[in-house]
């Protein structure tokens, strides 16, 4: 098969025309300079990762600074009933009730989600003597330093005077209670991050939760039943006398808190950092790939190009990563990446029809790497077939380097 | 007496730049990792109390952008080799890169002891005076030192401006980077191949 050069009138300028292997510069040895490139670059690929990662954790400490200055992340123990003798025991059943209205944050370009929850807890006394439940206290702990902005407690429709301590609330019951009288406990507060519901009872639990934001993460045993919508969603857990995630024992008088216990916590929004590092993964492959596709297109013309020009693509490739991440800070992450890739693939596809004067070769770059860049975003964002589309890639990309040694062959010949 | 090697003589070719651009490549991601150790040394500094926190920000955002000093610098030097036919050999380069590689060691030395902005720019005269003393004493021309100096005196400004604008940082820098490339492919198109290479005829 006769190979056409796509310019006939070949030393009208000043390139060397193509010279076979044994003077000038050998093939395999710009192959192996080629290759040499492609890793030094992947290194400097990884550090934009290196770059990623370190705002990454920026934005996580600027995050726990501003909910520190809001309010804590908050941890529900109880409640607990205390007996006039001093010993714990549980109510026979909890019913928890939680809304929360969520609030953004900003500082600088990071944002954090923060909310206001109205927590009100229902418990039911436990049979035990009246002379032992009159003088006891209701007690629930709730994590220190806690920003409550109104409390209140009643017994049937009895107000009930409330205590609060540094992470105690405490109602003392009053001596007219009996075992089975529901204690509501109404609370406002400012909090953020996790918020961990440890509510032992004897027979039954249920927590009901509901907020305005659009993307709760359950954490701990997840909740029986759930439904989130745009902007707001609710859960519930419901848990019987047997198979609660609490230790419903007492320890030394204590209940521990346990690891199961279920929480919520509301995130900000869609972390960006994550699918940038996801998509520095493939940076190898696309340098690699590229600079194979340019170095059969440099034969095919039969122009060589000098090794700076690859620098300086292979510079591009790496830069196309950095305007990933540098936009995808305050764009959404697709985006960033149709901007990015845009970008980057007219800049090197230009060049390359400019280096080798002919705007085939370029549109055939350009194609290439917008494939190369579409097959990366999905892979990016649908991870189940990863692996499966991974390899499918790495064979064709084998195969298509077999068909163009193929054509350097005949090209060598000719 | 030792004479100095007529720098006409060496064959600019493809394979020159061939070896020239792996060389380049190669001492970027080096140094760059010396400074990566730099900013490790500068967190435990900071730890130790002897670096405020602000400056230290700086000073690690500073050393973020080394890759890109680095790689422009050397770059830069290539072209201004070729332009005057100078014949800076691979030490010199390596040298160039260390003493780059060295400005941010001392940046975070001087900025334990004064204000951020005043050891930046302390250091920064002090090393682009260096490498623009480095190339006048190889090139023997003035007009390739100014030229290495004010490219060096641009960059450290750009960087220490972006340095300060905090959150844009990132992104301003990028696209700067983007029109240097743009920028550095353009004048690689200029370069022509006659025998050895001549560029901007």
């Amino acid at each position: 098969m006769r190979l056409h050069s796509a310019n006939p009138q070949l030393p009208d300028d000043d390139y060397p025309s193509w010279q076979p292997p044994s003077e000038g510069q050998s093939t395999g040895r710009k192959m192996l300079m080629i290759g040499l490139m492609v890793g030094l670059l992947s290194i400097a690929a990884m550090l934009v990762w290196l770059m990623a990662y370190d705002r990454e954790t920026t934005q996580d400490s600027v995050s726990r600074q501003i909910c520190e200055s809001w309010g804590p992340a908050e941890t529900f123990h109880g409640p607990f009933v205390e007996l006039a003798d001093g010993s714990l025991q549980l109510p026979v059943r909890n019913a928890v009730d939680a809304v929360f209205s969520t609030h953004m944050l900003y500082r600088d370009i990071y944002q954090t989600l923060v909310y206001t929850g109205d927590f009100t807890f229902a418990s039911a006394l436990p049979d035990v003597p009246d002379s032992l439940l009159a003088g006891g206290k209701l007690r629930l702990t709730i994590s220190p330093k806690s920003r409550v902005q109104a409390i209140s407690a009643r017994i049937g429709t009895t107000e009930v005077p409330v205590g609060l301590s540094r992470d105690t609330v405490l109602i003392s019951l009053p001596a007219e209670c009996q075992p089975g009288d529901e204690v509501t406990l109404t609370m406002a507060m400012k909090c953020a991050g996790r918020i961990s519901f440890s509510t032992p009872a004897t027979d039954s639990v249920s927590i009901d939760v509901h907020g305005d934001c659009g993307n709760p993460s359950f954490g701990g045993t997840p909740p029986d039943d759930r439904e989130i919508g745009k902007k707001e969603y609710s859960a519930q857990w419901r848990f019987g006398a047997y198979d609660q995630p609490f230790s419903t024992e007492p320890d030394a008088n204590e209940f521990r808190i346990a690891r199961a216990t279920p929480s919520v916590t509301m995130l900000a929004g869609i972390d960006c950092y994550q699918k940038v590092t996801r998509s520095i993964k493939y940076a190898f492959l696309t340098i690699l790939l590229t600079f194979m596709c340019v170095f059969f297109a440099e034969i095919t013309v039969r122009r060589p190009i000098p090794v700076l020009n690859y620098l300086l693509i292979g510079f591009a490739l790496v830069l196309f990563y950095c305007l990933l991440l540098s936009f995808a800070e305050f764009m959404a992450f697709w985006l960033s990446y149709l901007v990015a890739a845009v970008m980057t693939v007219g800049l090197v596809s230009v060049y390359i029809g400019a280096v080798l004067k002919d705007a085939r070769m370029g549109r055939a770059v350009a194609l290439l790497l917008t494939l190369l860049y579409l097959y990366c975003f999905i892979l990016v964002n649908v991870s189940n077939y990863a692996l499966l589309m991974g390899s499918l890639l790495l064979f064709f990309a084998l195969a298509g380097i077999m068909y163009g040694t193929v054509k350097y062959a005949d090209a060598a010949k000719h | 007496m030792i004479t100095p090697p007529d720098n006409n003589e060496t064959p600019r070719n493809m394979r020159w730049l061939a070896n020239h651009s792996l060389i380049i490549l190669g001492l970027a991601v080096f140094f760059s990792f010396l400074s990566l150790g730099v900013d490790g040394m500068a967190a435990t500094r900071k730890f130790r109390e002897l670096l405020p926190e602000a400056d230290y920000n700086l000073v690690t955002d500073a050393t973020g952008y080394c890759f890109a000093v680095f790689s422009i610098t050397l770059i830069s030097l290539l072209f201004i080799d070729v332009k005057f036919r100078a014949g800076i050999t691979y030490l010199q380069y390596g040298l160039s890169g260390a003493a780059l590689s060295v400005f941010y060691l001392m940046l975070l030395a001087f900025a334990e002891q004064m204000p951020f902005w005043l050891a930046y720019v302390i250091v920064g005269a002090m090393t682009g005076g260096l490498i623009a003393l480095f190339i006048k004493g190889i090139t023997k021309q003035a007009k390739a030192a100014r030229l290495a100096g004010l490219m060096i005196a641009v960059e450290y400004i750009y960087i220490l401006v972006l340095l300060y604008l905090g959150s844009l940082a990132l992104l301003l820098g990028s696209l700067a980077l983007f029109i240097i490339i743009a920028v550095a492919m353009y004048f690689t198109l200029k370069m022509k191949l006659i025998n050895d290479e001549i560029t901007f005829s």
